[in-house]
């Protein structure tokens, strides 16, 4: 019997699945489409969406961790949910992350190798292997292949105190979603004002 | 003990007076006895960043949560961070403090810096970021409470505030 070929999930299979994991912790979105597919799939208090300032997801997402760690052995996780491209585009984020060793962070590389709210211009991930990369810094890898593989990746990522990195292949391509014409100052205080309903700012 | 001693004491007590829990920042020769005394202060936070922009990141992110950070750096470092204060700091109203230390004017000896230096406040302005300026003119003595002033001014005015710091005589 041939086994079952796994399918790279496409952005918004993966989007939805970590609204669902993440119902009740802080999620910060980077720009463009990842952004619009989750504001119009599982738009939520608890996520950040961040509709520019391409690459620094990451630095922010260490900033909430900082700001909400909590000592506890299995504190809240921090989620931040970057593309290929962002990744790139600070990458200096990992070794500042991994240098400051946070407890909570986790960072959700969705990479589908391109530039994909732009056109499709191909990213240095072909060649690169960004969760090596994060691994060298000191942050603990992972890299599903599919949609059940990122599930078992972020349950098992919950158990373990320390920042935490899951790189997952996506396929190409952008789901159909409008554009988020909010202001950020309004987008911003519903996260914040969520943040403060849990005890926090 | 000489000026750059003097001006550098008198930011840690604007810094401890506006109750810094978190001291970001990137290397600077002038600043560096400043980064010297918050890396060794307990119930401070201090560490380096590699780039600017991630301390405004990491600054944002630690905001949101209430907690106070600064983040200290080289005005030609600003040139680093414009898009990330400009469309993520200002765009959300983050309140952040950034002392941002003058690499030109009286007192450079690097021939290479001073040009970014020098325009930093222009570009700064004209991005609509709010500055104010702490230089040999104003007296040290004010220097305290003039920082201390900024940081209350972005959490009043929910804003990234810069202070631009000459610490050479």
């Amino acid at each position: 019997m041939v086994p079952p070929v796994s399918r790279p999930a496409s952005r918004i299979e993966a989007l939805r699945l970590i609204a669902q994991e993440f119902a009740q912790d802080p999620v910060v979105l980077t720009c463009g489409a990842t952004c619009r597919e989750m504001a119009a799939a599982e738009r939520r208090p608890n996520h950040l969406y961040v509709v520019d300032s391409m690459g620094l997801v990451s630095s922010i997402v260490l900033g909430l961790s900082l700001g909400l760690e909590t000592g506890q052995a299995r504190p809240r996780r921090v989620v931040g949910v970057e593309g290929d491209g962002g990744m790139l585009m600070n990458l200096n984020a990992l070794a500042t992350i991994g240098y400051l060793q946070p407890t909570n962070l986790l960072l959700i590389v969705l990479d589908n190798q391109a530039y994909a709210s732009t056109g499709g211009q191909t990213t240095f991930t072909e060649k690169l292997d960004l969760a090596a990369i994060a691994a060298s810094c000191g942050l603990r890898t992972w890299q599903p292949e599919d949609l059940e593989g990122l599930k078992q990746a972020i349950t098992e990522a919950a158990q373990v105190p320390g920042p935490g990195f899951i790189h997952l292949r996506i396929a190409p391509g952008n789901a159909p979603a409008p554009l988020l014409l909010e202001d950020p100052v309004t987008l911003g205080h519903t996260f914040t004002t969520w943040l403060a309903s849990q005890g926090h700012g | 003990m000489g000026y750059r001693e003097d001006a550098c004491a008198a930011v840690i007590r604007g810094l401890e007076a506006a109750g810094i829990q978190y001291f970001i920042h990137v290397p600077d020769s002038f600043g560096a006895p400043v980064i010297a005394h918050f890396e060794g202060q307990p119930g401070v936070r201090a560490f380096p960043v590699a780039r600017e922009e991630e301390g405004v990141g990491i600054a944002s992110g630690l905001a949101m949560t209430g907690k106070k950070s600064v983040l200290f750096c080289q005005d030609v470092g600003l040139g680093n961070s414009m898009v990330a204060l400009t469309t993520f700091a200002m765009a959300y109203h983050m309140p952040l403090l950034v002392l941002a230390i003058r690499r030109g004017g009286f007192g450079e000896f690097n021939a290479a810096v001073h040009t970014f230096s020098e325009g930093a406040p222009d570009m700064v302005d004209s991005m609509r970021l709010k500055a104010f300026n702490l230089d040999y003119r104003v007296p040290l003595d004010a220097w305290p409470r003039a920082i201390q002033q900024a940081q209350e001014y972005a959490q009043m005015t929910h804003r990234p505030i810069i202070v631009f710091l000459n610490l050479k005589e």
